[in-house]
Parts: structure tokens; C-alpha cells; sequence
């Protein structure tokens, strides 16, 4: 099991599709993210309401310790409308027939813990969806601490499928973390940036332009 | 993905430290480049150049330029006078004479100070302004260093 994953919140109504029920646990152990999966605006809205205080009281700490929220990733169905009869006594709220209910659902609670890095990843089966008012709306409006993959656009053209979703989760959070360091939202101690680049490119020259690149397989 | 000029290899256990404004935290170095037809792969260029793209902060900057200025300062003639007319003067509180006399003599009269007051006194001289040094970490509360 990888140890210090990415926290990733997929908001995916149609269960089976979730994540967790497209890997065999051990080929999820495998990945260095940690998948929580919720169905619902409501799911997000209690979850907020549980550990927004345990978040709010751990800010300024010394060493982090938040298992769920804020995430890192909000992998996010555009959409969260299905056509399920839902039984008039239960317990249930509008939110989730709202337009684009899955990205704004994500894109709000990352506006929640604004100095956390995070990027979502919105995706759909319908490129019509992409032409929604809501879609275009949050397009226009998030924070610039908020990295929103729009380019996920693309591979919707080519067929969606998870699994082509998870390299994006890496390279968009290398963009966020990068763009919250720029903003000052996060910092990477210099000395580990040297660790890193001395511990696997140890070989290499200076990144100075004469760099040939040559950099060997440390294992 | 194209073929990779230099591939380098992650180790499972290898993360990036990260300070954030809830603490220190660490974060699996595969996550940040997941690509399951790469395997663990990545190539070393694009590694290179993702981590030479993090700026140091403005606190690590401050310090650098402190411990750059307290360095030029260490390596000043007016520092090493300091130093030696301090050992002097120590040797002699523990009765070791000698050639410290000579010592604390000649520095006193290239820094403009009473030799005799000196010796007596040493803790309550006042070195003349192009003599101090500033202390450590300098606050608006502090005072030059007076002391030797």
C-alpha cells in the first residue's frame, strides 16, 4: 500500500461507476490516491458539516493531519440527474437536479478551504452537457486557486472511460501545486527540492542549459 | 506519452514534503506522476524541470540573505580584530599574560580605544560606531551590539 496518497473525492450518482467498484481492492492499493465516492450534493453538504470545525481548528498546525477533507482532487460527473423515482417521504433536497450539480458541488467545496490546493476534474458521457449556462458559468468564475481541468473536454470526444481519468489526476495536481506555490498557498522546502533532484537524478549535470538530460534508473 | 530519454524510477516510498497552512505534510512522489502505461517511470527531464519550477519561499529567501550577510560579516577584518582582541582578553582574566598584552595594545590603538580602560574593564567598553555589528537577528527593539 502506497503511503501519503492523494485524497480524491469522486461525485459520481450512478454507483457503479464509482471508483471503488471499478478496481479490485488490491489494484486500488496499488494507486497513489485514496478514493472517498459520494452520490450526492447532500453527501458533500454532511460532510462538510462533520469536519469543516476539526479542518478550521487544525489550521496553523504543525503537522497535517486531515484524512478527508479538504481533497486534493474532485474527480466530478458534470451531471448528477438521473432519472431514479426517488419515494416522496425521503429525505432529499433539490441540489442534486441543479445543472452541472456534480462540478459545482465540487467546485464550492474546494472554495470551502481556499488556502488548500485543489484541482477538479470534471468529466460526462454527453458533450452536450458541456454547453450548459451552469457549466460555462463556473467555468468563469472560480478562484485561480482552483485548477479546474477543462481540457477533460478532449477525452470525452475520445470515449470516456475511468481509468483514462486517473493520469490526469497527477498531472493536474503537479499544475495546482505548482501554481499554489507560485500564490504562496504552499512551499516546497528548498532542501527537499535538492533531496529529490540529488536522490534521482543523481547523476546529472546542472540544469543550466547544458544539461544533456542523462539521468539513471536508481533502482 | 513518446519514449522517454532518461527514465528514472520512483521508489514506492519516495514523497515530497510539503508546508501548508495546516503543517507539514507528505505526499507520495508517484502520485504526482501516476501513469499506468509508464509504470513507475517517469522521465527525468520533465521530473527536473517540475522541480525547478518551485520558487523558494519569501521566508527562505530572507534567511539566505541573512546567513549571506552574517557570512561577509564573519569574514571581515574588523570581525577578526574582534575576535582576537576578545581572546585576548580572556586569556589574560585567566592570568595568561604573555603576548596578550601586545595583543590587546595594538588593537586598542587601531580601534581608538583606552588600552588601560580596556584591560580593567573590558565589559563595559563602548566600540566606536564603524566597529559594531549588528546582533543576529536585528529587531526594533535591540540595540547595536555594544560589547566586545
Amino acid at each position: 500500500m502506497i503511503q501519503y496518497p492523494l485524497k480524491v473525492l469522486h461525485i459520481e450518482n450512478q454507483e457503479q461507476q464509482h471508483v471503488s467498484n471499478k478496481f479490485k481492492p488490491s489494484q486500488l492499493e496499488e494507486l497513489p490516491f485514496i478514493f472517498t465516492c459520494i452520490r450526492w450534493p447532500e453527501d458533500a453538504e454532511q460532510m462538510l458539516r462533520i469536519q469543516r470545525e476539526d479542518v478550521s481548528a487544525q489550521h496553523g498546525g504543525q503537522e497535517y493531519a486531515l484524512p478527508l477533507l479538504p481533497f486534493d482532487v474532485y474527480l466530478a460527473d458534470l451531471n448528477l440527474r438521473d432519472d431514479t423515482v426517488i419515494p416522496s417521504d425521503f429525505n432529499t433536497t433539490q441540489a442534486r437536479h441543479a445543472e452541472a450539480a456534480g462540478l459545482t458541488t465540487a467546485a464550492l467545496m474546494a472554495c470551502n478551504f481556499m488556502q488548500h490546493p485543489a484541482c477538479i476534474i470534471p468529466y460526462t458521457a454527453y458533450t452536450t452537457e458541456l454547453e450548459a449556462p451552469q457549466y460555462d458559468l463556473v467555468k468563469r468564475l472560480l478562484p485561480d486557486s482552483v485548477l479546474v481541468d477543462w481540457e477533460a473536454e478532449e477525452l470525452i470526444s475520445k470515449g470516456f472511460n475511468i481509468q483514462t481519468l486517473l493520469p490526469r489526476i497527477s498531472s493536474q495536481y503537479r499544475k495546482v501545486i505548482r501554481m499554489a506555490a507560485r500564490a504562496g498557498h504552499v512551499s516546497i522546502p528548498y532542501m527537499e527540492l535538492r533531496r529529490l533532484l540529488q536522490q534521482l537524478c543523481s547523476s546529472q549535470g546542472p540544469s543550466d542549459g547544458t544539461d544533456d538530460g542523462t539521468c539513471h534508473d536508481t533502482n | 506519452m513518446g519514449q522517454m530519454t532518461a527514465p528514472v524510477m520512483i521508489p514506492i516510498e519516495e514523497t515530497m514534503a510539503i508546508s501548508t497552512a495546516w503543517g507539514r505534510r507528505k505526499i507520495s512522489l508517484r502520485a504526482f506522476w501516476y501513469d499506468r502505461d509508464q509504470g513507475q517511470q517517469v522521465d527525468s527531464r520533465d521530473l527536473r524541470e517540475w522541480l525547478d519550477g518551485f520558487t523558494p519561499s519569501n521566508d527562505e529567501l530572507l534567511a539566505w540573505q541573512m546567513a549571506l550577510r552574517y557570512f561577509r560579516l564573519r569574514q571581515s577584518e574588523q570581525s577578526w580584530k574582534r575576535y582576537q582582541l576578545s581572546r585576548a582578553l580572556q586569556a589574560m582574566a585567566k592570568g595568561k599574560d604573555g603576548n596578550n598584552i601586545k595583543i590587546v595594545t595594538a588593537i586598542c590603538q587601531e580601534i581608538g580605544l583606552d588600552v588601560q580602560q580596556t584591560m580593567n574593564d573590558p565589559k563595559h567598553i563602548s566600540l566606536p560606531a564603524n566597529w559594531k555589528y549588528p546582533h543576529l537577528i536585528s529587531h526594533p527593539t535591540t540595540k547595536d551590539n555594544d560589547d566586545i
